[in-house]
């Protein structure tokens, strides 16, 4: 059986082969997504980063008088799209359409273990896209420079996830839940909805509650914060923090200037926005593993 | 119009499945028919298992079976790595023999168109009975003991379906 | 050896058993037949034999002890699943080269002999061959992995006559020449008696019959006679089924060697006829007995 066992040992390269041959459409798919999502970032940003040279550090301010905002901050948002659409055209038919087709009957009857087969797909349709969106987050990173450099306060709630970190990251999270949910519903249409639908909730989640919240927030004068940093609640106060009560607040201008009233904020500080990138691709990456560990579990277990 | 060439063999096999015969032996009867109409002759090779089992789609063992059956009846011989060839002859019986045979059937007929059956009835009556003797026959021939087995199962005295 | 041997197999979907109490010692270097109505289970068992599915009670394994799904036994048994699946969209060269990637011991030699000998096109792809041609393909592959058993769900279901014959012609060619064992499913019973040297029956889940053909054919005879004596004088032979028309009736049953009671005549039977019979009564059955299980 020796013979056997070493065949064994090369099957590695022949088993990427066979992955190949069989998944680069869906590869495909996703690396298709983020070329688009890189053809929509070259295309705005070139004329952008034009702009801003010729008009210099004013252009924001200018151009916005324009109509220029409008398509400049919508563009991303398509963007955004890429890791759910990723997640649902590429993830999910993975297993869920040879589940349908039968094939999976035919693949795992043959002579190879099918977490074996499932580890190189993943590594596949993984870590391809994955590299691919690290790409798209530089390019991204690009892309925004100039509206930084003119002090446009950056939204980072909006944009935050496009940076190459947490972009990277959520690409990997979308297909990893698409091929979960392929597993566990084995019907294509199914599983794209599931996955879409997982998704956009933990995308909410995120963007809204925890996103500015992943160390506590500081306390302080408004003015103290800076320009960049990401203001979660803002109200006036007396020196020290204390607000103002209602009927104070609707107190005329000299009372205000008497109490030195200022505008006080709970804030998170521009110098901590790459901790968060850094710890939201960290959770992330996690739960991908968990992911991919629980469709590992499930395609052991479950009768086809 | 095809003609299609069965195989390299002298013989080419069919089967009948409504007639009730198993299929070793109707492959039995062909050769040993073969023979008699003189296809095939002394030394000549029989289909390879692995031909009669594609041509006609049925159970490899039922070939060796039949293959068997025409070692035991002597009909024919089986040479490792090589095939079964045919040998011995199927016996033949006289003239005179024939004759009185044939007497003793008439007899028979008679007797039995006495006794009120019609042609049906005489050839279901035969058909059956040639049946039991041909089974019976088989049975004797492979008991290990080598002595006469009792197989005959005992005989109805009802009407014949 | 025994290709396949279980002791109170069971398998549950959600509440309902699909499965139950499934005891075989189905021996090697036979063609076996498993029949059944549709839903009667056989799916379920052959998914079973090959590690698609897990047991839900009792146990199961294959060739002499290999757990089914284990190396050892993928390595061993070439599987087509039923409507014979492949990857439609791959043209069938790259078919071959990707089951030829996922088998260890493949003979590629074998392989390309018989997809030439059956004319099918490399460049064309799968999906645009017919129903035929795929199930033959599909016998392919899973014979050129030189298996030691082939397991065949309703291989025959969507061809043609001439397909099914063509069909069967190849897998009995390649019985002859390898000496392999095969295990396939089938619902349709008239062309059995041809190919399958054993039998197995299951009814809603339940093992009914399990045995040689020869054995079974020897066993089972039609005894035919007067109606109203019909059920006492068979009592003692293990009557599967009463046929009652007009003033006879014919029974199937086992008479072993005793006398056959008088007023009967006695007849043998066809595959067919046993089968029906069983399928059409439930409660019979034709299992060994323990000391005929084989070890």
């Amino acid at each position: 059986m020796s013979a056997i066992a070493l065949e064994r040992a090369r099957s590695w390269r022949a088993l990427g082969w066979v992955t190949w041959r069989q998944q680069r459409a869906s590869v495909g798919i996703a690396l298709c997504l983020l070329a688009g999502a890189a053809l929509i970032l070259v295309l705005s940003g070139v004329p952008i980063h034009h702009t801003a040279a010729r008009l210099g550090p004013g252009w924001w301010i200018q151009t916005r008088r324009d109509g220029y905002y409008s398509w400049t901050t919508g563009l991303p948002l398509l963007v955004q799209a890429v890791p759910v659409l990723a997640g649902a055209f590429a993830g999910a038919p993975l297993l869920a359409r040879e589940a349908e087709a039968g094939t999976l009957r035919f693949a795992w009857t043959q002579g190879t273990n099918r977490v074996r087969l499932l580890v190189i797909r993943l590594i596949f349709i993984l870590v391809l896209p994955t590299v691919a969106a690290v790409g798209v987050g530089l390019l991204y990173a690009w892309w925004q420079h100039p509206m930084a450099s003119a002090g446009v306060e950056r939204s980072a709630t909006i944009s935050a996830d496009l940076l190459a970190p947490s972009f990277a990251a959520w690409v990997l999270f979308g297909v990893a839940l698409g091929v979960l949910a392929g597993a566990a519903i084995r019907q294509t249409v199914a599983a794209m909805g599931a996955t879409i639908v997982g998704y956009m909730a933990l995308m909410y989640v995120t963007a809204l509650h925890w996103r500015n919240r992943y160390l506590p927030p500081l306390s302080g004068p408004a003015s103290r914060a800076g320009q960049d940093a990401v203001s979660l609640n803002q109200f006036q106060a007396f020196p020290g923090g204390r607000p103002l009560t209602p009927s104070q607040l609707a107190q005329n201008e000299h009372w205000y200037a008497t109490h030195h009233v200022l505008t006080w904020a709970i804030y998170q500080p521009a110098s901590r926005f790459w901790t968060f990138q850094w710890i939201e691709a960290g959770w992330l990456t996690v739960l991908t593993l968990l992911l991919v560990g629980a469709t590992i579990v499930i395609i052991r277990k479950r009768a086809v | 119009m095809t003609i299609e060439k069965q195989s390299e063999s002298a013989l080419g096999f069919r089967l009948d499945p409504g007639s009730g015969v198993p299929t070793y032996l109707q492959l039995v009867q062909q050769v040993e028919q073969a023979l008699r109409l003189g296809y095939l002759s002394h030394g000549d090779q029989l289909p390879t298992v692995k031909d009669v089992v594609e041509t006609l789609a049925i159970n490899p063992n039922t070939v060796l079976k039949a293959y068997r059956e025409l070692e035991h009846r002597g009909l024919a011989v089986g040479r490792p790595g090589q095939g079964t060839f045919i040998e011995g002859t199927l016996r033949h019986v006289g003239i005179v023999e024939q004759n009185a045979l044939r007497k003793a059937l008439a007899d028979w007929l008679h007797t039995a168109d006495a006794a009120g059956l019609d042609v049906d009835g005489i050839e279901a009556l035969f058909t059956s009975e040639l049946r039991d003797f041909q089974e019976n026959r088989d049975l004797g021939r492979r008991s290990t003991s080598g002595a006469r087995t009792s197989g005959r199962r005992p005989k109805q005295s009802g009407a014949v379906a | 050896m025994n290709v396949l041997e279980s002791h109170g197999l069971g398998k549950r979907y959600r509440r309902a058993w699909a499965l139950r109490d499934c005891n075989l010692a189905v021996p090697a270097g036979h063609v076996v037949a498993l029949v059944g109505p549709n839903g009667a289970g056989k799916t379920t068992l052959l998914h079973l034999a090959v590690g698609l599915t897990r047991a839900s009670a009792g146990d199961i394994c294959v060739l002499d002890g290999l757990a089914p799904g284990s190396t050892a036994a993928l390595d061993a048994i070439g599987f087509v699943a039923q409507d014979a699946p492949l990857y439609k969209n791959l043209p069938v060269a790259d078919m071959l080269h990707l089951a030829r990637n996922l088998n260890p011991g493949w003979d590629d030699q074998r392989a390309s002999g018989r997809v030439a000998d059956l004319g099918l096109p490399p460049r064309k792809k799968v999906g645009a061959l017919s129903g035929g041609q795929q199930a033959q393909l599909a016998l392919t592959i899973a014979l050129a992995k030189r298996p030691r058993v082939l397991i065949l769900d309703e291989p025959l279901a969507r061809l043609d006559p001439l397909a099914r014959h063509e069909f069967m012609s190849s897998l009995m060619g390649a019985v002859a020449e390898d000496g392999l064992s095969v295990l396939f499913s089938s619902h349709v019973v008239s062309e059995l008696e041809r190919v399958a040297d054993y039998l197995i029956v299951l009814n809603s889940g339940q093992l009914q019959v399990s045995g040689e053909v020869d054995d079974l054919l020897a066993t089972h005879k039609m005894l035919i006679g007067p109606r109203e004596q019909a059920t006492e004088a068979t009592a003692a032979f293990s009557p599967v089924r009463i046929n009652q028309a007009g003033a006879q009736a014919q029974v199937l049953c086992r008479p072993a060697d005793r006398p056959v009671p008088a007023g009967f005549s006695v007849h043998a039977v066809s595959l067919e006829e046993v089968v029906l019979a069983y399928l059409r009564e439930p409660s019979a059955a034709a299992l060994p007995g323990p000391a005929m299980v084989l070890r």
